[in-house]
């Protein structure tokens, strides 16, 4: 079951928290929306191992399994980054390693900054640094994310595009490095 | 040992006798079909589990979100008088905590609260089933283009009222300037006044009639000496 994604003692800590009774009773792909524009914040666990909303509405989509599609939805409102934070995170539990790759990458544009609770308050955070983590790392707002298999491997078996960095634009790529050639000949090294 | 009976004698309870002879027959009927039930299911083989939720209907509607508030902080740091009703003497609270009338429980806590509140047994009183209905694609998309025409709707109300708050904001400004300016002419004039008390030699409170006083033992004091008097000087 895909609830078991998140370790025992956290889900248990989830389970007897006002937040998961209160709000997070009796609600569906559409009104789960609702609660996650209301989020201030991503994060783990806080003092004394109290998990923060985000984790709860975590555990309540792994709990409801949306279809695929109703996820993209949540990528596509940008507006709200909170809502599309949870998505990520979501997809990165849950989907496979290829479509992780696809769907995650393109968020990386996103450079909007993120709070995050952690024990002891605040602190930030960028959209495209969580997504980096949610790719690089193995634990994440206090979970343990399951096995991501390489890119490299990925585009050796299953065709996966090469990694296209959004830093690089491909059209001046040309111009920039003859510049740079007739900078460096002109200095005098051949 | 004298006695001392009381001048009117305390009326003592009276009950309706055939009432509650009804309530205990009914009770015992009760155990015995619980008792036949039981039989039957050690003949059977199967384990007899009496539940509270034998008597109620079958739930027809879908689990569903609650629209209103719970209201659990409702009464957070207020001092009430608590409400008894001893059991057995109808529906209430049972002292303090929360009350669910539709089921006829108190609970002492808030959390054991919110769990009774999204328990099987409630959802059966409030006749819905423990499953949630499946929201679609297009549910979800109705929601979010919604959503999204309320925050811009929002973004546009601010904007509009921009220049409006700032005239509020500086007619605000101009008024407390003139509350100033009086207060301090006010203040002004009051120790003026009361330089001018402390001269003649009066307290700086000097009603009328103190005044009036004072103005003809200077007179009087002027014609014999000559001169206005003492009390010279600021006022201490």
């Amino acid at each position: 079951s895909p609830q078991y994604l998140i370790e025992k003692v956290i889900r248990a800590r989830i389970y007897e928290t006002l937040y998961w009774k209160e709000s997070c009773f009796a609600i569906n792909a559409e009104s789960l929306i609702d609660r996650a524009i209301e989020l201030q914040a991503i994060g783990g666990v806080t003092d004394r191992q109290t998990p923060t909303a985000f984790m709860c509405l975590t555990l309540k989509l792994l709990q409801l399994q949306p279809d695929k599609e109703i996820l993209l939805e949540y990528l596509l409102a940008e507006e709200f980054k909170y809502l599309r934070a949870l998505a990520a995170f979501y997809i990165r539990l849950t989907f496979r390693s290829l479509e992780i790759y696809e769907t995650l990458e393109p968020l990386m544009k996103d450079y909007r900054k993120l709070r995050v609770r952690h024990v002891g308050g605040y602190s930030l955070t960028h959209f495209d640094e969580f997504i980096d983590e949610l790719l690089t790392q193995d634990r994440v707002c206090d979970i343990i994310l399951p096995r991501l298999t390489q890119r490299s491997v990925l585009e050796e078996t299953e065709g996966l595009a090469p990694r296209k960095s959004l830093l690089v634009r491909p059209y001046r790529l040309h111009s920039a490095l003859t510049l740079f050639q007739k900078h460096w000949f002109s200095q005098g090294h051949i | 040992m004298t006695e001392s009976k009381p001048a009117a004698p305390k009326a003592r309870p009276q009950w309706d006798k055939s009432e509650w002879d009804a309530k205990a027959k009914q009770k015992d009927a009760h155990y015995a079909e619980q008792a036949k039930a039981r039989d039957e299911a050690l003949q059977q083989g199967r384990k007899f589990k009496p539940s509270a939720m034998d008597n109620l209907p079958e739930a027809t509607e879908s689990l569903k979100q609650r629209t209103d508030d719970l209201g659990l902080e409702k009464n957070l740091n207020k001092t009430m008088i608590v409400t008894t009703t001893a059991a057995g003497n109808g529906k209430g609270p049972r002292g303090p905590g929360f009350y669910c009338d539709l089921c006829d429980r108190t609970l002492k806590d808030s959390l054991s609260y919110l769990d009774h509140v999204n328990s099987r047994y409630h959802l059966r009183h409030l006749g819905q089933t423990t499953q949630v209905t499946r929201s679609t694609l297009l549910d979800v998309r109705r929601k979010i283009a919604s959503l999204r025409a309320q925050t811009a709707e929002k973004v546009n109300s601010k904007n509009f009222d921009f220049a409006k708050r700032l005239e509020a904001i500086r007619e605000n400004e101009a008024q407390e300037k003139a509350i100033r300016k009086e207060d301090r002419k006010r203040k002004r004039a009051e120790r003026r006044d009361a330089e001018g008390l402390g001269r003649i030699g009066l307290e700086a409170g000097a009603g009328a009639k103190e005044r009036e006083d004072k103005a003809r033992e200077m007179q009087g004091l002027e014609g014999m000496l000559g001169f206005s008097g003492f009390g010279g000087g600021k006022k201490r």
